[in-house]
């Protein structure tokens, strides 16, 4: 097989694209880390609820306005039912051991799946593509569709909006102090309550639109919020836990070492990303760009 | 009469009510006792899409034998339990369906594992099983045995008869992705054995496993179409055909190589997958409801749709994974207790060991030496054809079961091996 220039290069757009979809996934688990100290296994079920809720507006509203639309209610939707779980439940974990909170969190994947199963039921849906990102983009004599484009700019725009909330507003100042000093943010006059309660509803909006984005590209079904965390996971602990810079980073490795695992070694391609992991978290336990003590950066 | 003599008095007429109550009455209600089947499958989760069809072919079959009077009066009855895809789900509930709601047949899965499970706990019981759905080879082929019948194709019948249709059309080198999973490379590798037998000069330039329930199949399609090969053979379970298919079309993979997906010809794909079907793209499948164009085909599409109706899930179109199957092995039960004139397992077996059953397809053999239904398969080119609702097949080739299914020597020998 020759390896031409455009072939690596569709491969490596390929990639990106992969990698977006798991940023987008990675950042509202990392951010939940970093702050709150909260390992949240149930991330994925508001992706899913987030792909689910994108069925429905599309089905409401049909053509391109569907889907924009959907881009919009849907992580809104799913940021407010966030805002409810974290007061309702999660509030009253913070201070308890990690184990209690992986139950509760897992827990909340079995409630979800059996929401989505008394609302949508059970068969497979579909969302379809919106006329206005139909079509392919054609370079170097290869085709790529718009659609894979318009993640690719979505994932884009989330990282740097991410990037400027936390380093250049004061609720980013906020967030990172929360993280490291949560008891002296308190006692500063700040309630330290309602920023967690305001992060949580920032990730499970992320994880809403990230179901929104990714809903006309698969097959939506119950459950495949659980297909995806796995990879989400690895990439976190890539990247470094709380990190959201390295979030991006892990995404971008593990969806590039996917694509090009794939075109040179198709049956080892998972391998790699796991030794890969494997291989972080002997040498760099703390992830690429974690520090030993955890925090927001 | 004093108070002692009145009470033996009591005690007697109690004693002879309660006779009547028991003894009487008893004997009645056995010769009525209903035949129980103990239906095991995934009822919840997207599995429901194939179930539920097959279930509706299963009334359909177990009405009509219940309007003729069933077994001298004996009624047939199902029982449904969910395994949730889960194979000690399964065995758990055939465990219970056999003590608690004594079953005297067992019947399912859509799940391969599950009905390799079932069987394996059936053997144990003595009890007849018979599977529905699921396509691995394994179930009557190495792992096979006196217990265990299937109603519908497996993976050697679909495969072969995919390669045999592969290999008259004019493609020489081949791309072959799937499923790593049971399923997947077993119907590739005998898809590819049929291709080689009928075609020897063919090449696959790769074979490629995506890891099962994948949702970005992205990485895997750009490298397919960089290899540039003449036709590329997709080997996916029902779950994964969809989104395999949706990304395909979306990377205009259909325009761009042939592609060969059996199951894209069943009538539950293109209900899903609606504009995302493909046109243009080899599909195949067990059963066709507008194919072939007969009076038997109608009249059970006819009853099909009435019944789904009834059941409260109404459906058009029925399928091959589904409902065919279903109606089969359903068909192949009752026609078996008929022929025994019996319940009693082993003479059911007896009844069911090369026993024939007519169908909308013509009909169809039970195989005596492995259990395995002997079934055609049809495969041609997905089109809009005007007066259909979604893309259906065209140049329809039909290959039956008898030229692709392997000889009770070669089952013999991979049992034997196996052991």
């Amino acid at each position: 097989m020759s390896l031409d220039l455009s072939m690596l290069l569709v491969q490596f757009i390929s990639g990106l694209t992969t990698a977006m979809v798991l940023f987008l996934l990675a950042s509202g688990l990392t951010l939940v880390f970093g702050v709150m100290n909260v390992i949240n296994f149930a991330h994925g079920a508001f992706y899913m609820l987030g792909a689910y809720l994108a069925f429905t507006i599309t089905q409401m509203l049909s053509g391109s306005l569907g889907f924009w639309a959907a881009l919009v209610i849907a992580p809104t939707v799913v940021c407010v039912v966030g805002g409810i779980v974290e007061v309702g439940l999660l509030r009253r974990i913070y201070d308890k051991e990690h184990l209690l909170q992986i139950l509760l969190t897992y827990a909340l994947i079995f409630i979800f799946n059996d929401l989505i199963k008394m609302i949508w039921g059970v068969n497979l849906r579909m969302v379809n593509l919106p006329p206005s990102l139909k079509g392919f983009v054609t370079f170097l004599g290869r085709r790529f569709p718009v659609y894979y484009f318009f993640i690719l700019g979505v994932g884009t725009s989330v990282a740097i909006l991410l990037w400027l909330l936390l380093k250049k507003s004061r609720f980013g100042k906020l967030l990172r102090a929360s993280a490291e000093h949560r008891d002296m943010v308190g006692l500063l006059g700040y309630n330290v309550r309602t920023v967690f309660t305001l992060v949580f509803m920032m990730a499970t909006w992320l994880g809403g639109l990230a179901g929104a984005v990714i809903a006309p590209t698969v097959r939506i079904s119950m459950g495949m919020g659980m297909e995806i965390i796995i990879e989400c996971f690895i990439v976190v602990i890539v990247g470094g836990l709380g990190n959201v810079l390295g979030a991006l980073l892990g995404a971008l490795l593990a969806g590039e070492l996917y694509a090009f695992g794939i075109l040179l070694m198709p049956n080892y391609a998972m391998a790699f990303l796991f030794i890969f992991a494997a291989v972080i978290i002997i040498f760099r336990p703390y992830g690429l760009l974690g520090k030993t003590a955890q925090g927001v950066s | 009469m004093d108070d002692r003599k009145y009470g033996w008095l009591t005690t007697a007429v109690l004693a002879f009510v309660l006779t009547l109550i028991f003894v009487f009455p008893t004997g009645k209600a056995l010769a009525a006792r209903p035949i129980k089947v103990g239906l095991i499958d995934a009822y919840s989760g997207g599995a429901a899409a194939f179930t539920k069809p097959a279930l509706v072919a299963w009334r359909i079959v177990v009405d009509e034998f219940n309007a003729k009077g069933g077994l001298h009066g004996r009624k047939m009855e199902i029982i449904t339990r969910d395994t949730k895809f889960k194979p000690e789900q399964a065995v758990s509930d055939a465990r219970e369906l056999i003590l608690k709601d004594r079953v005297d047949f067992l019947a399912g899965t859509i799940s391969s594992g599950c009905a390799l499970a079932v069987s394996q706990f059936a053997k144990t019981k003595k009890k007849l099983f018979i599977v529905h759905i699921a396509r691995s080879a394994r179930i009557t082929g190495e792992k096979g045995n006196g217990y265990v019948f299937r109603g519908c194709p497996d993976t050697d019948i679909e495969g072969g008869a995919g390669g045999a249709y592969a290999a008259t059309k004019p493609y020489h080198s081949w791309y072959i992705i799937g499923d790593d999973y049971e399923y997947g490379h077993a119907i590739a590798e005998n898809f590819w054995k049929g291709l080689v037998k009928n075609k020897p000069d063919v090449v696959k330039v790769a074979e490629v496993w995506a890891k099962l329930k994948e949702t970005d199949y992205t990485p895997y399609l750009t490298a397919l179409m960089a290899k540039k090969p003449d036709a590329v053979y997709a080997a996916f379970g029902a779950a994964d055909l969809i989104s395999f298919t949706k990304q395909a079309k979306l990377f205009g993979l259909f325009e761009k190589v042939p592609v060969f997906e059996y199951a894209l010809g069943d009538s539950i794909f293109p209900a899903v997958l609606k504009q995302n079907m493909p046109v243009g793209a080899y599909g195949g499948i067990n059963y066709l409801w507008y194919y072939p164009d007969n009076a038997a085909n109608k009249a059970f599409v006819e009853r099909y749709r009435e019944v789904s109706k009834k059941e409260g899930h109404p459906d058009l179109y029925p399928s091959g994974l589904g409902s065919f199957g279903g109606y089969c092995s359903a068909k192949f039960l009752t026609e078996a207790i008929l022929k025994a004139d019996s319940v009693k397992t082993d003479k059911v077996i007896k009844a069911l060991e090369g026993l024939t059953i007519q169908t909308a397809l013509g009909p169809i053999q039970m195989r005596a030496c492995d259990h395995q239904a002997v079934t055609p398969t049809f495969w041609g080119e997905t089109a809009n054809v005007p007066g259909y609702p979604f893309p259906v097949l065209k140049n329809i080739v039909m290959t039956s079961g008898d030229k692709v299914i392997p000889s009770c020597e070669e089952i013999a020998g991979e049992r034997k091996k196996a052991k």
